[in-house]
């Protein structure tokens, strides 16, 4: 990343609190990076930049990628890094926990006006995360990575990528086919979960349900414990996408109807239904 | 002429208004920006950059200490609001402060080596 951040999406209290906020936007023409991720070849040809710092370089700070950064409610993103290797959506300066990081490179000397009040702002907004660590860790990767590398399996040219990324059956499919392999991902993203390779969930679509990370999804699987077609099915899916490991359905009923307001779905997290601790979204 | 002087009365009154509205503005903006909040910068300590960090730091906010990033510990943090975690900005080869998960005060991360540490973590803000 280099000294700019993307012109999007200020509406965060962050640009307005304790200092304002006033960026100098410009127009640059879209980096030929952003084409190569799903959804580039969407994207205008020109985007509304602001320079945060005055380096000169193209180089020298860091971005974090977008895929799952927003999955748990104790991470958000303040700004958007416009980067010469990443996706557009890479995150330039985010929050996960109580960690606020900035992925800007300059002293303050050699900051904008803009980019100096926002680190002030940062350093005020994250004080009221004091305490609050993170709800979750990096511990899979993100359904988005699935497409993304499932474009690259003509360009890694390690044996072991393709099978353990996407699989020995993919393989013996989807080898020299990338199209084919990112399609079979689209097809089915919203099932797509990671159990050593990333998968599709035929075991819910059986169900007819096409998604694992819609809460009505986790109800659902809860109803089918009492019905005995479909229960062990729904137990083995539970035990897949909760930590729980409630005996009776009622258990499970009950917990659901106790949490249902707080339970969110983390792919990064380890695609699983997890609950947000009560008072955790309190802040200072 | 009775008219024109209370004219300039309330000319002059209605401008000290909006000149005592502006001063309070702009003291009610600086006191939130200097409220008060205790800062530790743990970076590399003398070092311009350091120097740029704090100078600028302490214009901005009422209590600002330094300690050695190369030395930090997550018990330095006991007694501030926010810790800044600075190294050079940019070494990919940085050393990462000692933390663990159990760290949970509020802190801001710099650059690649705050990336880097926000990895060890196994935090979202982290490189990859």
């Amino acid at each position: 990343m280099g000294d700019a951040a993307h012109g999007e999406s200020l509406d965060h209290e962050v640009y307005s609190k304790p200092l304002k906020v006033e960026p100098q936007f410009e127009s640059i023409k879209t980096p030929d990076n952003y084409r190569r991720y799903p959804g580039g070849d969407k994207l205008p040809d020109t985007m509304k930049v602001w320079c945060v710092q005055n380096t000169g370089k193209r180089f020298g700070g860091v971005v974090a990628r977008s895929y799952g950064f927003t999955d748990s409610p104790d991470a958000e993103i303040i700004a958007l890094g416009v980067n010469v290797g990443k996706e557009y959506g890479a995150v330039g300066v985010g929050r996960h926990g109580n960690i606020l990081q900035w992925g800007y490179s300059a002293p303050p000397s050699k900051m904008t006006d803009a980019g100096r009040k926002l680190f002030v702002n940062c350093i005020h907004y994250i004080r009221r995360f004091d305490g609050k660590g993170p709800l979750v860790y990096r511990s899979s990767s993100h359904r988005m990575n699935a497409i993304r590398l499932a474009a690259l399996i003509d360009r890694i040219k390690d044996e072991r990528f393709f099978s353990g990324t996407f699989g020995d059956d993919l393989k013996k499919k989807y080898d020299g086919n990338p199209d084919g392999l990112v399609q079979y991902y689209r097809n089915d993203l919203d099932l797509i979960y990671r159990d050593k390779t990333f998968r599709i969930d035929g075991e819910l679509k059986s169900l007819g349900i096409n998604s694992n990370r819609e809460v009505k999804t986790l109800a659902r699987l809860i109803s089918l414990l009492k019905d005995a077609a479909h229960a062990e099915t729904a137990r083995r899916l539970l035990a897949r996408y909760t930590n729980q490991s409630f005996g009776e359905p009622e258990r499970w009923q009950s917990w659901f109807e106790e949490n249902k307001d707080r339970i969110y779905f983390t792919d990064v997290g380890g695609y699983k239904f997890l609950v947000v601790p009560q008072g955790y979204l309190d802040t200072k | 002429m009775r008219n024109c002087a209370l004219r300039t009365r309330i000319v002059v009154a209605a401008l000290t208004l909006c000149i005592l509205a502006a001063l309070t503005s702009t003291a009610g903006a600086q006191n939130e920006a200097s409220s008060g909040l205790r800062i530790l910068y743990a970076g590399l300590l003398d070092t311009d950059r350091a120097k740029d960090f704090v100078d600028f730091l302490d214009e901005h906010f009422e209590k600002v200490e330094t300690t050695d990033y190369l030395t930090f510990t997550a018990d330095k943090s006991a007694g501030f609001d926010v810790t800044i975690l600075d190294h050079d900005g940019v070494d990919t080869r940085a050393p990462r402060p000692s933390i663990s998960r159990q760290y949970s005060r509020a802190t801001v991360t710099l650059g690649v080596p705050g990336a880097d540490i926000c990895s060890r973590l196994s935090l979202k803000t982290g490189y990859l």
